[in-house]
């Protein structure tokens, strides 16, 4: 149960701590300040509790296939949200800062109550329904903080990583976020394979052999990639084409901040 | 939101929608019991290259999460209530599942036969009746005394 609640742990809530640490970072270096983060986490927690009550219902919902619908329909309003903010985060300093500014925070608050509360609610369904089991609590509560522990570690490591990076690369931030949300899409369409909604008849390979999908390297390369060690074509077209939208959408975006940019301070100067 | 970004949901829409219908299409079933977080049968067969509807019952008072990394699939079954994954078409072989939340006594395997093996005497429809009425009849008994009780 220890070593279970462990895994299961880090499964739900390494997601959480890695899209936390990444929003921060962009955020932090367009000045907005932390209170965002507090009203995500407070929104989170209600709706994971509602989502928590409603989920069994829901679940029983379109055939038996309302939870994947759900959900994958949210992993893909994640990977729009993301468009949008990698879009804003380009945008150079105008008199229009301020609008700037909002769209970028609601994209925030939105991406990290998405993710937090599905997440949340997947941890709450196995906590909530092992607490009163017999010498369960003990088990659970331990592993709950050793699985926040580790957690801690990876988002702590991960913060003073990217800010080492991002003296060099500006670009790695945007990068993470970009697969981040494409491991999201990958969620989804596992979700829409599961339930018959997408094709999911030929399998492109197998590389369990090289790194396994439930080993602990396996599940991080999941929650910050998006990694499936078999993948079916149209999942991996659907990989690289969102990765090439994203990276796109990012250059024009530089392009169109630093013409912008030139035009503004060519006007300063007349 | 401009006609175009209107005329892109649209397209989205109906292209799930025509997804769904296709998966509509008749499946052969199989069902799967969750008791006392063990799996009956523990061993299930279907035939190979064969998309199949796995329908799960959790007879248990708590959640449990069917898992599989050799099937790739991941669902949560509620408590007293049913779930449906479809799996396959696969190749020959033994793909293992477990209970996510109770991995040391929920396991089980699916095993994939070849097609001919699997349809020597009977058809696809009359295989997934074999393996799923017995347990559909001990599903509603337990249901029936969970009920009086």
């Amino acid at each position: 149960m220890l070593i279970n609640t462990v895994i299961l742990f880090l499964r739900d809530a390494l997601p959480i701590f890695v899209i936390s640490i990444i929003l921060f970072s962009l955020l932090q270096q367009q000045g907005i300040k932390l209170w965002w983060y507090y009203l995500a986490v407070l929104t989170s927690v209600m709706l994971s509790l509602t989502l928590l009550n409603t989920i069994d219902d829901i679940a029983q919902a379109l055939d038996d296939t309302g939870r994947e619908w759900l959900y994958a329909g949210l992993y893909f309003v994640c990977y729009f949200i993301s468009l949008l903010l990698l879009s804003q985060l380009w945008r150079v300093q105008t008199p229009f800062i301020r609008q700037k500014n909002i769209i970028i925070k609601v994209c925030a608050v939105s991406l990290t109550v998405i993710v937090m509360t599905l997440n949340g609610a997947n941890f709450l369904i196995y906590i909530t329904g092992f607490w009163y089991q017999n010498n369960a609590s003990n088990a659970l509560m331990t592993g709950v903080i050793l699985g926040g522990g580790i957690c801690a570690s990876i988002a702590v490591l991960l913060y003073f990583l990217m800010a080492f990076i991002e003296r060099y690369y500006r670009i790695i931030r945007e990068t993470l976020l970009i697969v981040f949300s494409v491991g999201l899409l990958m969620k989804a369409t596992n979700l829409l394979i599961q339930i018959d909604a997408l094709p999911g008849n030929r399998l492109l390979w197998d590389s369990n052999y090289l790194v396994t999908e439930n080993s602990e390297l396996g599940q991080l390369f999941t929650v910050f990639f998006g990694y499936d060690a078999t993948p079916t074509l149209l999942q991996l077209l659907l990989y690289i084409l969102a990765i090439v939208i994203a990276l796109v959408l990012t250059f024009f975006s530089s392009m169109s901040a630093k013409s912008t940019g030139t035009i503004a301070s060519h006007k300063e100067v007349t | 939101m401009s006609q175009s970004a209107v005329k892109l949901m649209q397209s989205v829409m109906v292209a799930f929608a025509l997804l769904s219908f296709a998966s509509l299409a008749n499946r052969p079933e199989f069902q799967l019991e969750l008791k006392n977080h063990l799996f009956y049968p523990a061993e299930i067969e279907i035939p190979a290259n064969t998309k199949v509807k796995l329908v799960i019952y959790n007879l248990d008072t708590t959640p449990e999460e069917f898992d599989s990394f050799d099937l790739n699939r991941e669902k949560v079954i509620f408590p007293q209530k049913k779930s449906v994954i479809f799996i396959g078409p696969l190749p020959p072989g033994r793909y293992k599942f477990f209970g996510e939340f109770n991995p040391n006594s929920a396991q089980g395997s699916v095993i994939v036969v070849p097609k001919k093996a699997a349809t020597n005497n009977t058809n696809l429809e009359d295989l997934a009746l074999i393996y799923t009425v017995p347990l559909a009849a001990n599903s509603f008994l337990l249901k029936e005394v969970l009920h009086a009780n």
